[in-house]
């Protein structure tokens, strides 16, 4: 940790926030695999999840919703969750701008694109198109920002976010096309339903594929993570300092691409998630703190885990997750937002 | 023409051979040969538009020049990695970002980004800067004097043998403007070069420094130390200018036209 800009009283006050908000989860997590349509006491969760380790008698029962339907949703939820969380806060870190996240760099539609063209022709799986949408994505408005760039002399960041948002747009109307190109009766719903986003077909499955994509990400990230505050000094000042600021960006967007990518192919566009938990994180951090990675990653993970929990308990129809996260993240992340001008 | 060089035949910290800087292929000043040697202050003097931030960014590699070249202990610029360039160099920009949420500790921890190693010189530098007060407040929250201290001991923890400084006393009160030049006359005395822009030509006299005069012409001059004339002064400002000697110290004082 040798740039961690934390000092021990900050790191223990920092260390505590962590720590509840792990608590947190691990009682969301709980709770999640208890509520649903098919109700189970908590008793039988935990009978269910030691069920998990040993084998189990064949048959139909409790433990097995737990074990083959919640269980599995419940991590995919987590993992979306904390790597959209951590996607967007790299992204605010290395664009040093509190609006940044992996939708304004064009990321989130790219990979979406992609999917939707791959559902559209069937050619090959969505998940691949996802990722092959989305890293292309990033690599073009990547190289373009510094073509523009290191022309124009304006600010890089400013420039690689303009282009971000410009190709996101077109990769949205991209996106439309496909709707209206699709079939009404066969593949047209499929596309729709896919694109509101939803946890509900995730299982082990989705949660093997988000695996790798997102153990690659943040391998990534624990060697960036100690780099990217140099950052924050501005790129010509960062420069100076001994920084390669065009590659420490360029790795910070294939993390966040990697990272996206993957949500986006399991879960759909549920992007807003990342732009505002860096904020709450922050909001929530002892100030001298200013990139609270593990914490975006938690109150990411038990975001998710507790709106597709929501989702799938409060009726009979699964309501999408992107709406119940607005429902219930927006009044949230302004009363924190209000709350820490005040203070 | 060109600028006279100085100590010629010591090997040279930096050298410019026919440098001209500029934007968009719009040369901002005549070419010019310059030797900075270790140890030595420089002071950038002329108008506002002239040319010295722009010089300074091109000495630091954070532009390229229009032409000519610029050369770092005998190696290209271009040559050289950001670590290596930074390990010569350190800058204070004239308008520095202030990060967010950053302790004064954790803004000279990123000094140290080159070589960990670095990360010992922190309570020497923040006693340098006389700062070890601050060591746990927001840098967001200290004064605009107290900011620039702290920017300026973020750039010597770097351990660079030249501090390249935009303008550093450039919006600040009398006191702090007159606190920060006294600390770049210590930091001279520790032996580190500074290079810096400033519109106080006294600000040459006050280091021992040499000059490096920007004239309206294009052309660009140098003083060694203690040579400025306030003819000199007026023929880069376009204002008349009076020496003065006050309580034995040199002064130069514009006198309006």
């Amino acid at each position: 940790m040798v740039l961690d800009a934390n000092r021990p009283p900050l790191q223990r006050a920092y260390t505590a926030r962590v720590g509840v908000a792990g608590l947190t989860l691990a009682l969301l997590f709980v709770i999640a695999l208890a509520s649903g349509r098919v109700p189970v006491a908590i008793s039988d969760v935990f009978s269910a999840l030691s069920g998990l380790v040993q084998p189990h008698p064949a048959g139909f029962s409790t433990a097995d919703v737990v074990a083959q339907l919640r269980v599995p949703r419940a991590l995919v939820a987590m993992l979306i969750g904390a790597a959209l969380a951590v996607s967007g806060l790299c992204s605010q870190v290395a664009l040093r701008n509190p609006l940044a996240a992996p939708d304004v760099l064009g990321v989130s539609a790219g990979a979406a694109l992609g999917a939707c063209i791959a559902i559209l022709t069937g050619s090959f799986p969505p998940v691949l198109a996802a990722f092959v949408g989305g890293m292309a994505i990033a690599l073009l408005v990547d190289t373009a920002a510094r073509h523009v760039g290191a022309r124009s002399g304006r600010d890089p960041v400013l420039v690689l976010i303009l282009i971000g948002v410009s190709v996101g747009a077109l990769c949205a109307a991209g996106i439309t096309l496909t709707k209206w190109w699709a079939d009404p009766f066969s593949k047209g719903p499929t596309l729709t339903f896919w694109l509101a986003g939803g946890l509900g077909n995730a299982g082990w499955r989705e949660v093997g594929l988000l695996l790798v994509p997102l153990a690659l990400a943040l391998g990534l990230l624990l060697w960036l993570k100690q780099k990217l505050p140099i950052l924050e000094l501005g790129d010509e000042v960062a420069a100076s300092a001994g920084a390669n600021v065009t590659a420490l960006r360029r790795l910070a967007l294939v993390a966040i691409s990697l990272a996206t990518a993957a949500t986006v192919a399991v879960g759909g566009l549920l992007g807003w998630l990342a732009l505002i938990v860096p904020h709450l994180a922050r909001a929530l951090s002892p100030p001298g703190v200013a990139q609270p990675w593990a914490l975006s990653a938690l109150l990411g993970a038990a975001l998710m885990l507790a709106v597709d929990t929501l989702c799938r308990s409060v009726s009979d129809v699964e309501l999408p997750p992107g709406v119940v996260l607005a429902v219930l993240g927006v009044p949230g992340f302004l009363w924190v937002l209000l709350r820490r001008a005040r203070l | 023409m060109g600028v006279v060089a100085w100590g010629a035949g010591v090997s040279a910290l930096i050298e410019t051979r026919q440098l001209v800087c500029g934007f968009g292929g719009r040369a901002l000043h005549q070419p010019v040969d310059l030797e900075i040697h270790a140890g030595e202050s420089w002071v950038l003097l002329g108008a506002n538009g002239a040319g010295k931030s722009t010089l300074l960014r091109t000495l630091l590699g954070l532009q390229a020049p229009i032409s000519g070249s610029v050369h770092i202990e005998n190696a290209p610029l271009t040559t050289l990695t950001s670590a290596q360039k930074a390990a010569i160099l350190a800058y204070v920009p004239q308008r520095a970002l202030i990060p967010e949420g950053l302790t004064v500790e954790a803004l000279l921890r990123l000094g140290a980004y080159r070589d960990a190693a670095l990360l010992a010189n922190i309570p020497h530098v923040l006693e340098q800067v006389n700062a070890s007060v601050w060591r746990e407040r927001l840098v967001t929250e200290l004064s605009g004097g107290e900011q620039q201290r702290v920017l300026i001991a973020r750039a010597l923890v770097q351990g660079a043998k030249v501090l390249v400084l935009d303008e550093p006393t450039a919006h600040l009160d009398i006191a702090s403007s007159q606190e920060i030049t006294a600390l770049l006359v210590q930091i001279c005395a520790a032996g580190i070069s500074v290079i810096f822009s400033s519109h106080d030509p006294n600000d040459a006299l006050r280091l021992h420094a040499k000059t490096l005069a920007f004239l309206p012409s294009g052309a660009i001059e140098s003083f060694s130390e203690n040579t400025l004339t306030a003819a000199d002064l007026a023929r880069i400002y376009s204002v008349p200018f009076l020496a003065l000697a006050l309580d034995g110290r040199h002064r130069f004082i514009p006198h309006e036209r």
